[in-house]
């Protein structure tokens, strides 16, 4: 007799009640629903998306990219004579980076979730 | 294949509408699989087991958007369990060894029949990952293929910790008594 299928058979038949047991739940399913944390809400994310293109429509239309340029050319001037660029100046950079920082935050929120 | 599709038609309720009763019913039709696979992980801890199911199913819910249908859903919930108990062997360095078993462990689930202890003895003396195979095979019926793809493993490498496992049970069962034939 081969011995593999011996040893087959031996375990088959000891690991037969295990293989046919089922578990009651017992409030398992309970217990799990209760510890699922909240998914973000399809409509959150919509909300979302909205104010994104509405924030980037706003910026095209006060001429955003046009003080960006500004801000550029005086940050050449500084950095060539060795100035701090003006006050008014860094403001939409701030703006800009607050803006990406909020998108990128988002961004990982989402992928983590 | 009928249950496949159920799972199926939940699943896509759960991701499309947010349906927390649809991946209930998810839970409810998987948990005594995975639970039973983590029981014999465990050598029959149930609260152990359950916190380990319980976290399968976590994140089975937060990681639901990434399921292609590749695989069924028993098979993909199967290969995140497989994960958990990974990440939970290297956090607590489980060694299931019999001296790490006394006769006041907890195995909530079974009645305490001489069968079920030599089984729970059996198994200490395996590795997790030969326990982990032994047991989807054993106990779940999974064919060798699909073991593989659970646990992400070569199927050469499954036959390799099957056999192993095999006859590590057998040697020991038969040593305590139980007859070959």
């Amino acid at each position: 007799m081969d011995m593999t299928s011996d040893k087959d058979q031996l375990l088959t038949n000891l690991f037969a009640e295990a293989s046919r047991t089922e578990l009651p739940d017992n409030g398992f399913s309970r217990r799990v629903m209760r510890s699922l944390p909240t998914r973000p809400e399809r409509l959150l994310r919509l909300w979302s998306m909205f104010c994104l293109v509405v924030g980037v429509v706003l910026l095209v239309a006060i001429g955003f990219w046009r003080h960006m340029m500004t801000f550029a050319v005086e940050l050449t001037r500084a950095f060539v004579n060795a100035q701090m660029p003006s006050a008014e100046m860094l403001v939409w950079p701030v703006l800009l980076a607050v803006a990406i920082g909020f998108v990128v935050n988002e961004m990982t929120m989402r992928m983590e979730s | 294949m009928l249950s496949d599709l159920n799972d199926t038609l939940l699943i896509a309720r759960v991701v499309a509408l947010g349906d927390k009763r649809a991946f209930d019913q998810l839970v409810r039709r998987h948990q005594s699989r995975v639970r039973r696979f983590f029981l014999a992980q465990t050598l029959g801890d149930g609260q152990l087991a359950d916190d380990l199911a319980q976290d399968t199913f976590v994140k089975a819910y937060m990681g639901l958007s990434h399921f292609r249908g590749l695989s069924s859903f028993a098979t993909w919930l199967m290969s995140i369990a497989c994960r958990v108990l990974y990440d939970h062997t290297r956090r607590t360095r489980f060694t299931a060894d019999i001296d790490s078993l006394s006769p006041g462990s907890e195995r909530s689930f079974t009645p305490d029949t001489a069968l079920r202890i030599d089984l729970y003895d059996a198994l200490a003396r395996l590795r997790p990952v030969e326990r982990a195979c032994i047991s989807l095979q054993l106990i779940d019926g999974l064919p060798i293929e699909r073991i593989a793809e659970v646990m992400s493993l070569p199927e050469g490498t499954v036959k390799s910790h099957l056999k192993r496992g095999k006859d590590k049970l057998s040697d020991y069962l038969v040593n305590n008594g139980y007859d070959k034939r």
